[in-house]
């Protein structure tokens, strides 16, 4: 009972974190449409970068800042210089090719700045405790992260549907052109959900390293967890993805706890079930077509 | 009600699904082979003159979670030869350096490389035990001597040995027996749960553990696989059998740091005391593991701290060009180097690939460890010491406890 309880836990905790990693994607996958395969190393790039803060300033909060903007600013430029640039927003292959190009690139500059040994940013000394547990403890961190993924998943979802910017961004995604009539720039709305994706990921490298790591490598894993957690939730809802990211977690602990040999299969067993029987993801709707 | 968004985009409905897995199998693919990287620094020339340059190709898992163990090796192997003025027996040297991406396909594919296409006299470097494996057959066929620094599976000499195959490395099983032993007669553990890699590494640790603890009044009660690449160890935590008194841990690279980290905040350090190789606390590793890493045994085969000739000049010359100590990766490289420069001596410069294999096996160097030379299968026999981590000036260390006979 208590093993359970401890894996429900853990599962949850490790829930949040993909939550984290894959809010941001689905900002920029499930409402924009565009498949962004660099996220996974904007995520690498603001651990990295929160990291250096960390080091040389040693304020949590300027880490913070600097990393959300820092890869933010990334992702806006990306979207703006190249994918917007080059015509690509409505052309899934491009979008993918150039993003791969942009991910093998900034995977060999991380090597380059950071080199291949890896790093963790340790969490800060208020939240480095562990919370006693039946004969086992939880890190509190891991606590922390199921707070930080609720006031993240909330606050967006208030921004969406409760502020002006929010109405905007949605009347650009339903129908950008009658948008664009009433006064509001598409290109503008589509850049700041674009680099709001990215400074989400940003932010996920920060919280998210303590537990993952800092390493050559892990954009990828985050990459695949983040479109695992999506495709599960569903293409086009952050309800979705919130909902996917804890099934996931919850699942996939559960798997490696119980059935430990499964362990590797468990999470993409949970994909390839979801696909076979709803395609669309747990809370995916079915996209309208007008041709 | 929570947001949901209609698309403008206009595809049609299943273009959505097909998207998906577009995404999903180049993901999945990207994961798989990692970037490509490949440093070229030679042109096969053909002849076989005298001062035409050694070339030895260097096998490494340049990118991937063992990147760092590689550069450590690259980079040992490098200083060696800036020691000796890119000259080895009066001949020029040159590197060729591939990387196999941890990947026994792709390494098979660039040692295919390296001996048919750059015809290189001798392969070095191999860091991934399932590597080394598939590159045993090829150069055995092929007659190419291989000098192997880091792969340390059981299997590459204990199975059928190849004679073109020397390794400067103790085995797994060579290490983690006198680790179990170790932790059996002189702590007195009678129940040990082994916490092991999922590959062929791990597999070979989990063997030497259990055969040696048997053998010594021990025995292992548990053995706990977690697959490499592995974020979150909670779930294998929560596994462990209560009864067991201790954790004899095998894990590397990045999984070392993780295991290491989350060992400590799920509150086992204070349950089980931690035994492992010395691969899990290395000193590049210790900074990010923090003080997780504080008390944990390894069992060592080189150290900087060791007090003989060999070892302060290749430690002094080190900190003199570097500014901080060499690392066990460095002295793995650095070995290499050493053994293929006495050999190459032996034949008197001649890189022929059957004199040169025979010479190998024969030669007698003093490493930086002390004296070493290999056994009929190429196998060296390390002289073990067990470290612990303590916090020396304020700086996380593994320190010297005791040596192991």
């Amino acid at each position: 009972m208590e093993q359970w309880l401890l894996a429900t836990v853990n599962g949850l905790a490790y829930g949040a974190l993909l939550f984290m990693l894959a809010a941001g994607l689905s900002l920029s996958l499930g409402v924009l449409r565009i498949a962004n395969l660099a996220h996974g190393t904007l995520y690498l790039f603001g651990g990295y970068i929160a990291w250096e803060m960390l080091r040389s300033a040693g304020s949590y909060p300027a880490a913070l800042v600097v990393s959300v903007i820092a890869v933010g600013v990334l992702g806006a430029s990306l979207y703006r210089l190249l994918i917007a640039q080059q015509g690509l927003v409505h052309n899934e292959l491009g979008q993918v090719l150039l993003t791969v190009g942009v991910l093998l690139f900034l995977d060999d500059l991380i090597m380059v700045i950071w080199g291949g040994v890896p790093q963790r940013i340790a969490e800060p000394s208020l939240l480095a405790r562990s919370v006693p547990f039946g004969d086992l403890s939880i890190p509190f961190y891991r606590l922390f992260l199921i707070g930080v993924a609720l006031a993240v998943g909330v606050s967006l979802w208030l921004f969406l549907e409760r502020t002006r910017w929010g109405s905007r961004v949605r009347a650009t995604v339903d129908d950008s052109e009658l948008a664009a009539c009433s006064g509001v720039n598409p290109r503008t709305v589509h850049m700041l959900i674009f680099a709001g994706g990215a400074g989400l990921a940003g932010l996920g490298g920060l919280l998210g390293s303590p537990v993952v790591g800092l390493y050559p490598g892990a954009d990828l894993e985050v990459l695949i967890l983040a479109l695992v957690v999506v495709v599960v939730g569903g293409m086009g809802s952050l309800l979705g993805s919130a909902v996917g990211a804890f099934l996931v977690g919850v699942l996939d602990t559960w798997g490696k706890t119980f059935f430990p040999e499964f362990g590797p299969y468990s999470l993409f067993g949970l994909m390839m079930v979801m696909l076979l029987l709803r395609p669309t993801g747990l809370l995916g709707r079915e996209v309208v077509v007008r041709r | 009600m929570f947001v949901r968004f209609r698309a403008s985009l206009r595809w049609p409905r299943r273009s959505s699904v097909g998207l998906v897995s577009m995404l999903l199998a180049l993901g999945v693919a990207l994961a798989a082979c990692g970037g490509q990287e490949s440093q070229t620094q030679a042109s096969p020339t053909a002849g076989a003159r005298s001062n035409e340059p050694i070339r030895i190709g260097v096998i490494l898992s340049l990118t991937g979670p063992l990147a760092p163990n590689s550069q450590g090796n690259r980079e040992g192997l490098e200083f060696f030869l800036q020691q000796r003025g890119n000259q080895i027996a009066g001949r020029p040297v040159q590197l060729i350096v591939e990387d196999d991406q941890g990947n026994p396909q792709v390494g098979l594919t660039k040692a295919q490389k390296l001996v048919e296409s750059d015809r290189v006299h001798v392969l070095t470097g191999v860091i991934s035990s399932s590597v080394v494996l598939a590159l045993k057959g090829y150069v055995t066929e092929q007659k190419v001597p291989l000098v192997v620094m880091q792969a340390a599976t059981a299997r590459l000499t204990g199975e059928d040995p190849s004679p073109y195959v020397t390794r400067v490395i103790g085995t797994f099983e060579q290490s983690m027996s006198a680790l179990a032993r170790w932790v059996a007669q002189n702590q007195g553990r009678k129940r040990i749960i082994v916490m092991a890699s999922d590959y062929e590494a791990g597999y070979d640790a989990d063997r030497a553990v259990r055969a040696t603890a048997a053998a010594s009044g021990s025995r292992v009660i548990q053995s706990v696989f977690i697959p490499l690449g592995a974020r979150d160890f909670a779930p294998y935590f929560t596994q462990l059998d209560p009864s067991g008194d201790a954790i004899v841990a095998f894990f590397g690279g990045a999984d070392a740091v993780t295991f290491t980290t989350q060992f400590k905040q799920y509150g086992l350090g204070n349950r089980y005391p931690l035994y492992a190789h010395w691969a899990l606390t290395l000193d590049p590793l210790l900074a990010s593991q923090g003080d997780a890493a504080l008390g944990i045994y390894t069992i060592q085969e080189w150290s900087a701290d060791t007090n003989i000739p060999e070892n302060q000049q290749f430690v002094n010359a080190w900190v003199s060009r570097f500014g901080q100590p060499p690392n066990a990766w460095h002295y793995l490289g650095y070995t290499a180097g050493m053994v293929i420069e006495k050999a190459l001596q032996a034949t008197g410069g001649d890189a022929s690939p059957q004199k040169l294999a025979e010479a190998l096996r024969s030669v007698q160097v003093n490493s930086p460890s002390g004296p070493i030379q290999f056994d009929r299968s190429g196998q060296i026999t390390p002289r073990f010491f067990i470290a612990r981590v303590d916090r020396v000036d304020g700086r996380l260390k593994n320190v010297l406890v005791e040596p192991i006979q």
